[in-house]
């Protein structure tokens, strides 16, 4: 634990660009194991379980 | 923010999108393989059906063609047997031709004799018909005098039977005259009588023909009575006529004789009439 943890919490930072990006990355994943569910659903897979 | 942090950032993204961009595109483009899969067996499946198929066809046209070849084959040993009956049939007519034609040639030849024969024979037929036409004028000829000569000898016969009536009639007369001689006492030997003549019997006849008169010494008449009848040359008979009353026309002489008919001559005349055909003569008045 650093000793800044006994200091009063800052206030959280304003989502910024990076932010943003790492929110279209995670958008990008998404949609890409959609596509890999969509192929692999030809084929007759299924989820484990399901 | 760090600069690493920020590098990363930015390399995630990239990432990311690159993920995502890969997936869509084998999303999008890649072909279904299972689909693929399924298709590919099925036309595994049918294909080898058809295998099968065109194998049990390929069975089955080969057992064919087995016995087709089997049945040909014994057709052609059918065959080859029937050839071989035929070879030995086509060589037993052939020697069979071979003797009819040396026996044609053997008839050919008798044929050529014969030939000759028959144009002799028939110079020679030609021959014996002129013989025989001319024997058939000769057999007609000789037919002809033999019927003539038949004829006659029919004739003969014929008077021959008559002289014969008349031989048996005379005969009769003969035996009643001598019979009658005897009783009137006359001698019956006709040697007595011999260049005596005899007196004209009882017979009765007509004028058939008159001649002269016109010129002429002696006139003569044809009567219908002759030697049958018993004239004989020098017998002199009556000429009378008949009608409503008899009248005596004159008296003739026999001076020629046939069988039925006799010439006279006239030796004394009627001065009341002609003699003429038709007139009566007799013997006795």
């Amino acid at each position: 634990m650093s000793p800044r943890s006994s200091d009063p919490q800052p206030p959280p930072p304003d989502p910024n660009i990076w932010v943003g990006l790492l929110f279209a990355a995670f958008a990008a994943l998404v949609t890409g194991c959609v596509f890999l569910v969509l192929e692999l659903s030809r084929y007759g897979w299924t989820a484990a379980g399901g | 923010m760090h600069f690493v942090g920020k590098v990363l950032i930015v390399v995630q993204l990239v990432l990311s999108v690159c993920f995502m961009a890969f997936a869509g595109a084998v999303y999008a483009v890649k072909e279904n393989w299972r689909q693929a899969h399924a298709t590919l067996s099925e036309s595994h499946q049918r294909l080898g059906q058809e295998k099968q198929t065109l194998e049990q066809e390929y069975e089955n046209a080969k057992n064919k063609s087995a016995q087709d070849l089997q049945t040909a084959q014994n057709e052609a040993a059918r065959l080859q047997a029937e050839l071989k009956t035929e070879q030995d049939k086509v060589q037993t007519l052939t020697t069979q031709l071979q003797a009819v034609r040396a026996e044609r040639e053997k008839l050919l030849a008798y044929s050529d004799i014969n030939d000759r024969e028959a144009k002799e024979r028939r110079a020679e037929a030609l021959e014996q018909r002129e013989i025989n036409l001319a024997l058939h004028a000769d057999r007609d000829a000789k037919r002809l005098k033999i019927t003539e000569l038949e004829d006659n000898l029919f004739e003969q016969q014929i008077q021959i039977a008559k002289m014969e009536q008349k031989q048996d009639r005379v005969l009769t007369e003969l035996a009643l005259w001598r019979k009658a001689a005897r009783f009137t006492g006359l001698d019956p030997d006709p040697r007595q009588y011999v260049g005596r003549q005899d007196p004209p019997p009882q017979v009765y006849g007509k004028i058939v023909n008159t001649r002269g008169g016109q010129g002429r010494d002696e006139d003569y008449v044809e009567i219908s009575v002759g030697s049958d009848d018993g004239l004989e040359k020098g017998h002199e008979l009556y000429v009378y006529r008949t009608g409503d009353r008899g009248q005596y026309m004159g008296k003739i002489r026999v001076v020629y004789l046939t069988a039925d008919r006799a010439v006279g001559v006239v030796t004394s005349k009627s001065k009341t009439g002609q003699i003429q055909v038709g007139d009566n003569v007799t013997t006795q008045l």
